[in-house]
């Protein structure tokens, strides 16, 4: 098995640290001690512990009876969305939180795009005594209105970010921009597998929790592993959770889904691998990885009705993975997300997050051909709780009764 | 022709420190921008520094970025810039031209092609304001092979040991970073400057040049006493730039007067420091 990241952060050609020298004393820091605390066996313990008592690990398995059924092949879904906060985030959130306490700082600043990240911060950093502040474009304060009310509830100091695009990119400028001037006091609990060294490596390892525990139960309940294991990728952290712990498993077909948007035709998406004309490998947030950009290298604004897939980079660890051919990706558009998650609310009694829907609706797409015998393995990061509002907006228009979808 | 050598001689022996302004090219369009860039040379500047405008600057707080966002508006690329340089170049042969520019943008356009287009258009030096020293392999290959003088950031932060290998790794001078971002900090900013000057001015003979945060004529002498060899001023002259969008007679004055400003502290004699006068490694 290839042994990644280097210790550049290199993951092939991609990742690296491309930041101001303003950064690197904090880099370098923050390195040294997440290298020593993953092997210290009292910070395992006490993440291990607060991820089972406060997060609600481990999450369930679920074997999905009806969808089974329906398309004649075995579909599970690994169940993030009912961990503490909603998503998959909270277990990155505790990692680098307790990290954050290691390293003595007093204070924890994070970027959010729909809010999910920012409130698992929030959420850590009441419970552990931080003073917290969350950086968010204006755009996404308003439309995820309630996300912010409820990091307020938790004590957090919301900063509405009014620069650029005013969505989760400019966001990270501005906490990029805090953090230069505050590292002595203060660590930035960055959300994705994105980033300079060694943000993409350290959340990936606080995600990894994800497959270690999916591999363990469905060799439990099949006795074998999944044919397919699907998920959604925006920087591409409950994907990288879950795939890590099946990357030498050849048998094992990996597949990340990308947010289509209005479809990659019209430019209004955030699919970076399947964008073939603007996604090109370039920096952007000091990683090195595939990013939506024009010819001259200017960052494209993306488009998706998930907030949490609406970025123009991706994982520097997803860019080797597919290149190597080991990692599948394809996208999902937004109608086809929102009949996805229709279709799984009806049929499972489960609300699945927008962003956890363009997983699910590729997988359903290999349901239809897969075999009876196939096992399909979804990784469903988040719930839908987040997206009432918006879904009420675009699924029922007026005041009519929302008819069941067929 | 070493213009960053010959300027930093004369300036020597003068006794005056330089002063080096720094906007970003396009702001607020292309022919406004030129005017600026005339005004700055006018007014004093004795070297520039040009940023190419890019969609996500993370080294630079938002009267910058603002900046960027106001050029690439106005249909500013990489392409444009380099026009705009080499109309700068043109009638001006001797002012040394440094580009600050983000990674993506040059590698977008090709590692090699950037600096290659660099040379050709008179440009002597390019900072790269989020290439730390780890990833510069192939960026200090190519600024040799087309003999460009690459310039490194240093910051308060850095530790002795990088500083040398920075300081290695560095030519036409070295770049101090002289904050870190916010105010109230501004005391701890100082004691460290302080000791920040000095430590570099022992290491090395290049010429030291001091810059972020760097707004009011008043703060330049300080700097310069303690060993700097000249200051970059930025983000104070991009505000003159903002503030009169709609009045460009106005604007051109306050930007005039304001650098010559700026330039008159430079000249207040600067206390003599043995090791710029090797200037022979620059």
């Amino acid at each position: 098995m290839i042994h990644l990241p280097d210790e550049h952060g290199r993951f092939g050609a991609f990742g690296g640290a491309f930041v101001p020298e303003t950064l690197i004393y904090a880099l370098e820091e923050l390195k040294q001690s997440f290298y020593s605390a993953k092997e210290d066996p009292s910070f395992c313990n006490t993440l291990d512990s607060m991820l089972r008592h406060f997060a609600g690990r481990p999450t369930p398995l679920t074997c999905c009876e009806n969808l089974s059924h329906k398309f004649d092949c075995k579909i599970y879904l690994k169940r993030e969305d009912l961990l503490h906060t909603g998503a998959h985030k909270i277990n990155n959130a505790i990692g680098q939180a307790l990290l954050a306490k290691r390293m003595g700082k007093t204070r924890l600043i994070a970027e959010t795009g729909a809010g999910q990240h920012g409130v698992a911060v929030a959420t850590v950093g009441a419970k552990l005594g931080f003073e917290t502040e969350i950086y968010m474009g204006s755009k996404d304060i308003e439309r995820q209105r309630l996300n912010v009310f409820r990091m307020e509830l938790m004590g957090a100091n919301v900063h509405s970010v009014n620069s650029g695009s005013k969505t989760l990119k400019d966001a990270i400028n501005e906490a990029l921009r805090d953090w230069t001037a505050s590292v002595e006091n203060t660590h930035y609990l960055l959300g994705s597998v994105l980033g300079p060294h060694p943000y993409p490596d350290m959340v990936a390892h606080f995600q990894s929790v994800i497959g270690r525990e999916a591999r363990e139960q469905i060799l439990e309940a099949e006795e074998r592993l999944p044919n397919m294991i699907v998920a959604c990728v925006g920087g591409g952290s409950n994907a990288i959770g879950i795939f890590r712990s099946f990357l030498s498993d050849a048998e094992v077909r990996l597949i990340g889904v990308e947010a289509g948007g209005s479809g990659i035709e019209t430019g209004k998406h955030a699919a970076r691998f399947g964008d073939l004309k603007s996604g090109r490998p370039g920096v952007l947030h000091g990683t090195y990885s595939y990013v939506l950009q024009d010819p001259f290298g200017q960052i494209i604004e993306t488009h998706s009705v998930a907030a949490g897939l609406d970025y123009p980079a991706v994982g520097p660890e997803h860019a080797f993975w597919r290149d190597f051919g080991r990692i599948e990706f394809t996208s999902v558009r937004d109608d086809e997300a929102l009949e996805a998650l229709r279709f799984l609310s009806q049929t499972e009694g489960i609300l699945p997050a927008l962003e956890s829907a363009h997983a699910l609706s590729h997988a359903f797409r290999l349901a239809e051909t897969a075999d009876r015998h196939e096992i399909i393995v979804i990784n469903l990061s988040g719930r839908g709780d987040k997206d009432i509002f918006e879904l009420e907006r675009i699924l029922r228009g007026g005041h009519e009764p929302l008819r069941p979808a067929v | 022709m070493n213009r960053y050598a010959l300027q930093f001689e004369r300036l020597r022996q003068h006794g005056e420190g330089a002063l080096i302004p720094f906007v970003t090219l396009g702001d607020p369009d292309f022919e406004r921008s030129h005017r600026v860039i005339e005004a700055l040379i006018r007014a004093g500047a004795d070297m520039l520094e040009l940023g190419i405008p890019f969609s996500d600057p993370i080294a630079d707080g938002p009267t910058i970025q603002n900046a960027n966002l106001r050029a690439l508006q106005h249909g500013m690329s990489t392409n444009r810039a380099f026009e705009l340089v080499g109309l700068v170049r043109a009638s001006h042969p001797d002012i040394p031209l440094g580009l600050l520019v983000y990674s993506n943008l040059v590698l977008a356009y090709g590692l090699e092609e950037f600096y290659r287009a660099a040379r050709s258009t008179g440009v002597d030096s390019i900072l790269v304001a989020d290439l730390p020293l780890e990833e510069s392999e192939h960026w200090l290959w190519a600024a040799h092979q087309y003999d460009i003088k690459q310039v490194f950031l240093v910051s308060l932060t850095t530790c002795a040991e990088r500083m040398r290998r920075i300081i290695q790794s560095s030519s036409a001078f070295i770049y101090l970073v002289a904050a870190l971002g916010v105010t109230g900090a501004r005391e701890a900013i100082q004691k460290r400057l302080f000791e920040m000057i000095p430590l570099l001015r022992r290491e090395t003979s290049l010429p030291i040049c001091t810059g972020f945060g760097i707004s009011k004529p008043e703060q330049i002498q300080p700097i310069l006493t303690l060993g700097a060899d000249g200051v970059i001023v930025g983000s104070a002259i991009i505000q003159l730039i903002e503030r009169n969008l709609n009045e460009e007679a106005k604007m051109m004055n306050e930007i005039e007067q304001f650098v010559s400003q700026l330039k008159e502290q430079t000249r207040v004699s600067v206390s003599s420091h043995e090791a710029a006068s090797s200037s022979g490694s620059i």
